[in-house]
C-alpha cells in the first residue's frame, strides 16, 4: 500500500519554493504532501515565533494522523511543536532540526549550523542540548538574511552560505555542515562544490531531504517515537480557546507485525 | 538503479548470520551483499575479540568499495573498525551501535541497551561516551547467553529479552530500547509485543534492519562521512597485512 508523508510548515505564508523541491522525493511507494499551519507566524525566526507556531503544528499533526498519513515532518529547523505533536499522535513525527543534527553527528562528529539570523543562535544551542548532541556542535553562524527574503536573491544566499560554511570548517573546526533553515533546501550542492574546491570533502546536510528519507525508512521499519516518553493527553482537562479533538478515541497504534 | 549495501559480519564463524536473514532485507531496488572474515575471532564478546576482528574488516571494506557497493554496514554492536573503515573508503560506513544510539535519541531520550553478557558493560559505556550520546544512555541489561549459543532456543531468548526489556523501562527509566547484539535479529517484534502487554509503549530498535535502511537513506541523499574527520591514510610500510591500495609492496 502506498505510504504517505506529510510535511507541516509551521508558518502561515505559502512559499512555493520551499515546497516544490519536496514533492520530487515522492514516488510510487510513497506520496509526499505539504500543508501550512492555519494559525501562527508568517515565518519562524525567534522564540516568540516558535511559541506561536506550536499550536498550529499540533492541530495539523492530529489532522494528518486522522487522514491516515504514515509520518509527519515538521518542516523547520526549529522543530516547532515537535514534542507536543508527539504526544498528540502515534505516527512518527520528525523535526528537521533534530534529524539533521543527529545525522551530522553520525557522519562528521563535529558540526556547524549555518543559519538565517543571529536571533536563532540561542534556539539552536538549546535544541542541541535537548537532543544530546551539544558536544558535537562547534559553532552556529548566521548569514543575516530573513527567511522570507531567501528567494529574493537565492544566488546571493548560496554564496553567503558557502562562505560561512568555509569559515566554519577553517576557523571553527567543523567536520560537517547543517543548513540551519529548511528554506535553504537545495543550497547544499553549491556549498559542497565550494568546499570541495578548497579540498574539503565533508557532509553538507540539507535537513528537509534528509528528514524525508529517514521518515521513509522509519515507516518501513515500523518504528515511531516512544509513547512512554510522549503519552497521549487525557481528555478530561479543559482547554480554552483551541478546538482540540477528544483524545478518548484510541489513537492509531503501530501494528505489531 | 539498485542500491548495493555490503554487510560485513566481523567474525569467522559461518552460519551465525544466515543468508536468509540478509536476503529478507532486500527489495527490488536494494541488494544486500554479505561477507564474513577469513581472519579473526569466532565471536565478539571482548575488546580482545574486537581488536582481532578489525584488520580483516578493514580489508573487506576496501574490497566492498572496489566491487561497487554503495555503502557498508558492520554487523556487530561493537562497531569494530568503524573509524578505520571510514578512513579507507569514501562510501558511507555505518556501525549499528552508533546508528541505534542516535535513532533511539531521535525517537525518545533515555534508552536502554540489552545485550548478551555483563562483561560488555564497560565497552558499551565507552561507546556511548565516544558517540557523545552519554546523556541519553540510562540502562544496560545482559541476558547472560554467549553469542554462539543465541540461536539455540528462540522461545527462551525472547522470554529473557522481554524480561530484561521490562526491567530496563520500569526500573532504569528507559523510553526506548536497543537490541544490543546483532545476533538478536528478528527479536524486536516479540519484545515489543511483550512490552505492550505490560502496558509499556516504547520503540524497540533492531540494529541491522535499522542500519541497512539508514545506509540506504544516506545513499539516496548522497551523504557520506566526513573526510576531514576520517582522512585517507598515507601509503607506507605495512608488515603482515595485505591492504589493497594501502600496503607498499
Amino acid at each position: 500500500m502506498k505510504k504517505h508523508i506529510r510535511l507541516i510548515l509551521p508558518i502561515t505564508t505559502e512559499v512555493a519554493e520551499f515546497t516544490s523541491g519536496v514533492v520530487e522525493f515522492g514516488n510510487d511507494e510513497c506520496e509526499i504532501s505539504t500543508v501550512n499551519i492555519d494559525i501562527g507566524p508568517s515565518s519562524v525566526e525567534n522564540e516568540i515565533d516558535e511559541a506561536l507556531a506550536a499550536t498550529g503544528v499540533i492541530l495539523k499533526a492530529i489532522e494528518a494522523e486522522n487522514e491516515g498519513v504514515d509520518a509527519i515532518i515538521i518542516d523547520s529547523c526549529g522543530d516547532a511543536g515537535i514534542y507536543p505533536a508527539r504526544e498528540a499522535v502515534s505516527i512518527p513525527v520528525l523535526g528537521c532540526g533534530q534529524t539533521s543534527m543527529h545525522v551530522a553527528s553520525m557522519l562528521g562528529g563535529k558540526f556547524s549550523v549555518v543559519t538565517v539570523l543571529d536571533s536563532v543562535i540561542g534556539l539552536f544551542e538549546d535544541l542541541a542540548k535537548k537532543y544530546a548532541v551539544h558536544e558535537h556542535l562547534v559553532s552556529i553562524r548566521s548569514i543575516d538574511v530573513p527567511v522570507l527574503d531567501i528567494h529574493k536573491d537565492l544566488e546571493g544566499v548560496k554564496h553567503k552560505l558557502a562562505k560561512e560554511s568555509l569559515r566554519a570548517v577553517e576557523e571553527d573546526g567543523a567536520n560537517a555542515i547543517v543548513l540551519g533553515c529548511t528554506g535553504f533546501i537545495g543550497c547544499d550542492e553549491v556549498i559542497d562544490r565550494h568546499l570541495k574546491a578548497k579540498g574539503y570533502d565533508i557532509p553538507v546536510v540539507d535537513p528537509t531531504t534528509v528528514c524525508i528519507v529517514v521518515a521513509q525508512e522509519l515507516i518501513k521499519l515500523n518504528l515511531s517515537h516512544s509513547k512512554k516518553l510522549f503519552p497521549t493527553p487525557t481528555s478530561d482537562k479543559k482547554v480554552v480557546g483551541f478546538d482540540l479533538p477528544s483524545f478518548d478515541a484510541p489513537t492509531q497504534r503501530l501494528k505489531v507485525v | 538503479m539498485k542500491t548495493v549495501i555490503q554487510l560485513i559480519t566481523p567474525i569467522v564463524t559461518r552460519g551465525i548470520r544466515q543468508l536468509d536473514d540478509v536476503k529478507e532485507l532486500e527489495r527490488p531496488d536494494l541488494e544486500v551483499r554479505h561477507s564474513i572474515l577469513d581472519k579473526g575471532p569466532a565471536s565478539i564478546e571482548s575488546e580482545f575479540d574486537e581488536a582481532l576482528s578489525i584488520p580483516d574488516t578493514i580489508k573487506k571494506a576496501i574490497e566492498a568499495e572496489q566491487n561497487g557497493a554503495h555503502a557498508i554496514v558492520i554487523d556487530c554492536m561493537g562497531d569494530p573498525g568503524l573509524d578505520a573503515c571510514r578512513e579507507v573508503v569514501s562510501i558511507p560506513v555505518l556501525g549499528p551501535c552508533q546508528t541505534s544510539m542516535h535513532t533511539a535519541s531521535l525517537l525518545a531520550h533515555r534508552f536502554g541497551f540489552i545485550t548478551v553478557l555483563d562483561r560488555l558493560r564497560p565497552i558499551i559505556d565507552n561507546m556511548a561516551s565516544k558517540y557523545g550520546i552519554n546523556a541519553n544512555y540510562v540502562s544496560f541489561q545482559a541476558i547472560d547467553i554467549p553469542v554462539l549459543e543465541i540461536s539455540h532456543d528462540s522461545a527462551k531468548l525472547n522470554e529473557a529479552l522481554t524480561e530484561k526489556a521490562i526491567r530496563s523501562v520500569q526500573e532504569d527509566g528507559a523510553d526506548a530500547l536497543i537490541l544490543g547484539c546483532t545476533g538478536f535479529l528478528g527479536c524486536a517484534v516479540a519484545m515489543r509485543r511483550g512490552l505492550l502487554n505490560a502496558g509499556l509503549d516504547v520503540p524497540v530498535i533492531d540494529p541491522i534492519p535499522l542500519t541497512v535502511h539508514m545506509a540506504d537513506a544516506l545513499v539516496k541523499t548522497g551523504l557520506s562521512h566526513s573526510k576531514r574527520t576520517w582522512p585517507q591514510p598515507e601509503i607506507k610500510g605495512l608488515a603482515g597485512y595485505d591492504m589493497p591500495g594501502f600496503s607498499k609492496p
